[in-house]
């Protein structure tokens, strides 16, 4: 095949070094510069073609490159690659403008696979120091296969690159990785945002994936992939917005700059496009890994003040200095009860110590809590506490002292003198969860007094918020016959 | 003496009873004890006594609104509470003494010993006085009292503004609460002593000291001396 095209040196380019710079003229071609040969790259087929270069580079001396018209001709043969697509080019510049481009688009290159490989390392260090969470690994890979896609398109611009390791790593190992990118990307979203039908998406996408290989060029696949993380990104910010918002922004962002490079607007714009994403994405995962700190801290810190308000309550004045009155009375008049009531003392403290780090411990041992606690108030008011249950197998789990401040709650506002006093725990399913219920028999539904909530409530709410965190329920009302506290304890939704 | 013991746990009552009759003997005339701030309430609606000794944390209520009422009476309040956090709170609206639990017998024993003595005044000055209304109780801030004059056993509580309230205790209970500025210048008046603008004498032992706003107020002649030296 002869392809001829007329070629305009003007004046101002006649003083420079000229220079024709020929791409992708496979498998091989013979230059004509005037009806001259120029270059002979490679063997001209059909019998015996051997392939040249993919890239020609052709100084013209200053006799050759005269202002004026000449005319470029090239002999070409293309049997060995014929199914590949063919887009020759053929440039005039000049030496120093083509080293200056090349040495540009090498830094570029470079400075991007910098990036792309610090961005994998510090995802690394992410997944190894924070609960190696497995979106971060396909950050790891999306970052690895994009610096080695570019690192495979310097191979392939290789000046004494052949045409098959051109169409090797400039074609085959881009696309592959492209899609694998993708799948990458989306999986990220996916595992970060815990997509519902994650596997689904997944499975959808490399699906399509597999079928549009090889006959979908480039350009098509990447905006099919475009729409499907858009997309995902939409249905993670309905779900999650205060995170994923920024995940969205960066895709459109990479989406907007690959669109600019399509347009040719920026050079390297889609590898630029993937820095901007995954620096986007850095200032999400920190300001996500600030935030769970910061949960991380609180929650514990919540956890020590709760266990020193555990341990509080049996040494706040007002029990301990009230119960140590009594038992200076006690002794004068009544030894043996002066005694037991040292007995209950000292077993509720063992009790509490016992089990104030926990975080849920067995309802048999609330109960014990509770009725020791009951004795103790029984002596200290003359009166007599009984604990009923009903329904309850033992081992239920319940925050540490919750049923014991609720009772010691009711025996603060509703038994004044009363001589005796009753508490009904009893546990009843629910649809979904179960409910405990605490009745007691005072007098408090009696008074006009509203119950305001007291520091016991409050530490009750604090550990349910605690163990059951947001899938609990407490009521508080006066009945027939006394007063209920409801504590509903819900299964997570999955 | 007449004491009433407001207090919900009914050994804590047993044991503040048994201390009191070992520290006053026979100076205990009579003990009652309530078990609720209502049944104190209406217990003290009929029957005068000379001390409370109130419990501030009472079934789950705030003892400080039975307090005011109290500090607002005839009577002198002295607190027995675990809640010491309270201590100075309670002082503020008045209250002779604040004894902690688990009370000692030498603890209440100097407690008590503030009641009746003029030279010993509350263990910390109140900066309220509670005044009985028809329904309600008023805090009057201690600032706003100019002069207080007797009036049998009640006292007048003479305003800055002018205006006069009358308060359930008489001069010589409230002296024994009052901050260490305001003198007892005469067996019928009490004033603060930075409202004073100067003492005179008019011969023949008949003394006055003038107010900072112009009211003549008598001395008695046997405080003189100690007010001249005082003012200077």
């Amino acid at each position: 095949m002869w392809l001829r095209t007329r070629v305009t040196i003007s004046e101002s380019h006649r003083r420079s070094h000229a220079m024709l710079v020929l791409r992708g003229w496979s498998t091989a071609s013979e230059v004509y510069w005037d009806g001259e040969l120029l270059n002979r790259n490679g063997w001209l087929g059909p019998q015996g073609e051997q392939p040249g270069s993919w890239h020609q580079q052709l100084a013209l001396s200053p006799a050759r490159a005269q202002a004026g018209t000449h005319t470029l001709l090239v002999r070409v043969s293309n049997e060995q690659f014929a199914e590949r697509p063919w887009q020759p080019t053929a440039v005039l510049t000049t030496g120093a403008l083509h080293l200056a481009q090349q040495q540009a688009a090498g830094s570029s290159a470079m400075l991007i696979i910098g990036m792309l490989v610090a961005s994998a390392l510090f995802c690394g260090l992410l997944y190894v120091g924070f609960a190696r969470q497995r979106s971060y690994l396909s950050l790891i890979v999306y970052c690895g296969l994009h610096a080695l896609i570019i690192y495979a398109g310097l191979l392939g611009a290789a000046r004494d690159a052949s045409p098959a390791e051109y169409f090797l790593f400039v074609h085959d190992v881009s696309y592959l990785a492209l899609l694998a990118n993708n799948l990458c990307l989306l999986t990220y979203l996916v595992l970060e945002f815990r997509l519902p039908q994650g596997r689904w998406w997944l499975a959808g996408t490399l699906a399509f994936s597999v079928a549009a290989y090889g006959w979908l060029p480039v350009n098509p696949h990447f905006v099919v992939f475009t729409v499907v993380l858009v997309a995902a990104g939409l249905v993670a910010v309905r779900l999650r917005p205060e995170a994923s918002g920024w995940a969205l922004a960066g895709i459109v962002a990479m989406a907007g700059l690959t669109f600019m490079g399509y347009l040719r607007l920026l050079p390297l714009a889609y590898y630029w496009g993937i820095v901007c994403f995954i620096g986007i994405m850095a200032i999400s995962i920190g300001r996500q890994l600030v935030q769970r700190y910061r949960e991380q801290q609180e929650a514990q810190l919540r956890s020590v003040r709760l266990e020193n308000e555990l341990l509080r309550k049996n040494i706040q004045p007002h029990f301990l200095f009230n119960t140590l009155m009594s038992l200076q009375e006690l002794i004068e008049e009544n030894p043996k009860q002066a005694n037991q009531l040292i007995d209950a003392l000292a077993a509720e403290f063992e009790l509490v110590s016992s089990i104030a780090e926990e975080k849920l411990i067995s309802i048999e041992e609330e109960l014990q809590i509770c009725r020791t606690h009951l004795r103790i108030m029984g002596f200290r008011r003359q009166s007599e506490f009984v604990l009923e249950t009903r329904g309850l197998l033992g081992t239920e789990q319940v925050p540490p002292a919750t049923f014991q401040t609720l009772i010691e709650n009711g025996l603060t506002h509703g038994y004044a003198q009363r001589g005796t006093g009753r508490f009904v725990l009893t546990k009843e399913p629910l649809v979904r969860g179960v409910r405990y219920r605490l009745f007691n028999d005072s007098d408090a539904a009696a008074c006009s007094r509203p119950v305001v909530e007291g520091t016991g409530s409050r530490y009750v709410k604090m550990r349910l918020e605690e163990s059951f965190p947001g899938a609990w329920h407490l009521r508080s009302a006066p009945v027939n016959g006394g007063w209920a506290v409801e504590i509903d304890l819900l299964e997570p939704s999955r | 003496m007449r004491v009433l013991i407001v207090e919900d746990e009914a050994l804590v009552a047993s044991r503040i009873v048994r201390l009191l009759r070992e520290v006053l003997g026979e100076r205990l005339s009579s003990v009652a004890v309530q078990h609720s701030l209502d049944s104190a309430q209406f217990f003290l609606q009929d029957t005068p006594i000379d001390l409370l000794l109130l419990d501030l944390n009472l079934n789950g209520q705030d003892g400080f609104n039975l307090l005011q009422q109290a500090v607002a009476g005839s009577f002198h309040t002295i607190v027995v509470s675990a809640n010491q956090q309270r201590a100075i709170e309670a002082f503020d609206y008045g209250v002779l003494d604040f004894v902690g639990k688990p009370v000692t017998a030498e603890r209440l024993q100097k407690a008590l010993a503030r009641f009746g003595h003029r030279e010993l005044r509350a263990a910390a000055p109140l900066k309220y006085l509670a005044l009985r209304r028809r329904q309600a109780i008023r805090l009057l801030d201690i600032g706003e009292v100019l002069f207080i004059k007797g009036a049998g056993i009640y006292s007048e509580l003479h305003l800055r503004n002018g205006s006069v309230e009358l308060h359930d205790k008489s001069l010589q209970r409230l002296q024994e609460v009052l901050p260490p500025d305001f003198q007892r210048v005469h067996k019928s008046y009490i004033v603060r002593l930075v409202d004073v603008r100067k003492l005179l004498s008019h011969g023949s032992s008949k003394y006055e000291l003038e107010l900072r706003n112009g009211t003549l107020l008598p001395v008695g002649r046997e405080r003189y001396k100690e007010l001249k030296q005082v003012l200077g």
